[in-house]
């Protein structure tokens, strides 16, 4: 007899549903339907509600061309200039950044479940947080134009209260982390609860701590470039005019400018990531 | 109200002490037991046999549910926060992990054991530590024969060297009372052994009170006298360490109780 009959035939005899070839598709529950129809609805309402028109969207290649051929070559009369708004968005990236770190470092200790000294205060503080970081960055800087006036200030004020946000999460994220062992042996040496933090929490997290702080600062750049386009200082400023009047070969020489530092900024975090981590962290595991 | 005590020199009085964990566990049912100043007391029992929450209890770092410690005079049950510091500061604690703070100096980890008593933020870092709490460390570390390693990161010396700091730590805190937890659980045999030489030689030489659990019964028999025995949450034996049979110790790592097996041993 064939083996594969017996097989064939015990399994029939058995129980023949347990052993059927799982299907190729099923259809989907109920409410993955639903989702996807509703979405698939706000996406066709929208797109009836924009009136888009396609003589417009025809004209786009063109257009993107006008702006290839009149961007070359980028326009480097204005060189010294921008480099200077080009530094000053450096300048209140590294600010912004800084007064974020500083603050995000009491805020995490608060918000961090297991260094709260107070466990509301630690909801209050995880929610603060939250709030910081939904607000995207281009809002705080109209909200800080608006309350200091146009220029960089209003800027360090935005990145800073986005580190905050972005850092403070990080950082408290990694004091929840640590291990729990030295926190309890200093505790049972009779030390405060801030010299436990110091002595304990805060080296067990100070390679952790940097290494956010480094891509802060590397998105604050990236950030800050932008901000200007709302008044609120750096490079940006020089950007909104330059399509605006249709210098296009401006705006290519900003546009390269900001590539080239955000490329370096980038660069430096990784070189500063990879000194502190060592060549043996980073060499491959698999 | 925490009450003070000075009935004859017992440093630790632990009457009808009992823990329940919040996971619904009994680590711990009616405990009752003292210990003399300067006696050496080897806490032995197998894995969740509740010796560790036992020894953690004379501290409050693990809370106890009913019953009562008393502490150096002082009642741990109903101390409040600031009590409960004095006394944290007169118990000195050698850990299972170690529990250095690897990315700091060795210096440091050794003055940060100073920190009850001398809370300056200076003393948060071995580099701004003052100079008397320096030069102590120092003499903690010469003690333990480290004081070479001051400099080096906590986490570049090996698990010996690093529980032989954590003896250091210790030391600085000048503590009444010293609870070990299984100091050497986690070391090979010869580095274990040189742990528990210094740390019996340490507590002898400056009386102090020794309470430390151990689950190997070739170093219970090496270094105990007076030995103390859980089982299941339960004091099972309270006795020298000469009273004992061989059957008995390894008795508490099987099922059957102490009686069982001493009946089960005459019967023979």
């Amino acid at each position: 007899m064939n083996p594969l009959d017996a097989t064939t035939t015990a399994g029939s005899d058995i129980d023949q549903t347990a052993d059927e070839l799982p299907p190729r598709f099923t259809f989907p529950k109920w409410t993955s339907v639903a989702i996807g129809l509703f979405l698939l609805a706000l996406a066709i309402n929208g797109l009836i509600r924009m009136d888009i028109s396609w003589e417009r969207m025809a004209e786009g290649p063109a257009n993107i061309w006008d702006f290839v051929t009149g961007a070359f070559p980028p326009n480097l009369e204005r060189a010294p200039n921008l480099a200077e708004a080009m530094l000053e968005t450096l300048e209140m990236a590294l600010i912004g950044t800084a007064i974020g770190v500083v603050l995000s470092v009491p805020a995490a200790v608060l918000a961090a479940q297991n260094t709260t000294p107070f466990g509301p205060v630690g909801v209050a503080m995880r929610f603060m947080l939250t709030v910081l970081r939904s607000i995207p960055e281009l809002v705080w800087a109209l909200i800080f134009v608006m309350a200091v006036g146009l220029g960089p200030l209003a800027g360090i004020f935005a990145i800073a209260v986005d580190v905050v946000g972005f850092a403070g999460r990080f950082f408290a994220e990694r004091i929840e982390e640590v291990e729990r062992g030295p926190i309890d042996a200093l505790r049972s040496t009779g030390a405060t609860g801030i010299a436990v933090v110091a002595s304990a929490v805060m080296p067990a997290s100070f390679a952790s701590f940097t290494a956010t702080s480094l891509y802060c600062l590397e998105k604050a750049i990236r950030g800050a470039t932008i901000l200007g386009m709302v008044g609120a200082g750096g490079i940006g400023m020089e950007l909104t005019p330059a399509f605006t009047l249709r210098q296009f070969d401006t705006a290519l020489t900003i546009i390269l400018m900001i590539l080239v530092v955000v490329f370096l900024a980038e660069q430096l975090s990784s070189l500063v990531r990879r000194k502190m981590l060592g060549s043996d962290q980073l060499q491959r595991a698999v | 109200m925490p009450q003070s005590d000075t009935t004859g020199s017992q440093v630790i009085r632990v009457a009808g002490l009992n823990k329940v964990y919040s996971t619904g566990t009994q680590a711990l049912k009616d405990i009752n037991f003292t210990a003399t100043a300067g006696e050496t007391v080897v806490l032995l029992g197998a894995n969740g046999s509740g010796k560790s929450t036992l020894q953690k209890c004379f501290n409050r770092l693990v809370e106890p549910t009913s019953g009562t410690v008393k502490v150096l005079d002082t009642d741990v049950t109903s101390a409040n926060k600031q009590q409960l510091k004095t006394l944290r500061r007169q118990v000195g604690m050698v850990h299972q992990r170690i529990n250095l703070v690897r990315e700091l100096s060795v210096l440091t980890n050794v003055v940060h054991g100073a920190l009850g008593r001398a809370p300056s933020p200076r003393n948060w870092l071995g580099a701004t530590a003052k100079p008397e709490q320096r030069d102590e460390a120092m003499e903690a570390l010469h003690r333990v024969g480290l004081a070479h390693t001051a400099g080096k990161r906590a986490e570049q010396l090996s698990g010996g060297q690093q529980q032989r700091v954590a003896i250091a730590r210790m030391l600085m805190q000048r503590p009444k009372i010293v609870l070990a937890d299984e100091p050497v659980a986690a070391l090979d045999p010869h580095a274990g052994r040189a742990v528990m030489d210094m740390l019996w030689e340490i507590t002898e030489e400056q009386n102090l009170t020794l309470v430390c659990t151990l689950h190997q019964l070739e170093l219970a028999r090496a270094y105990g006298s007076r030995i103390v025995a859980l089982r299941e949450g339960h004091l099972d034996i309270d006795t020298h360490i000469s009273q004992l049979a061989d059957r008995q110790l390894e008795g508490l790592y099987t099922s059957n109780s102490t009686e069982q097996v001493v009946l089960e041993g005459a019967g023979r």
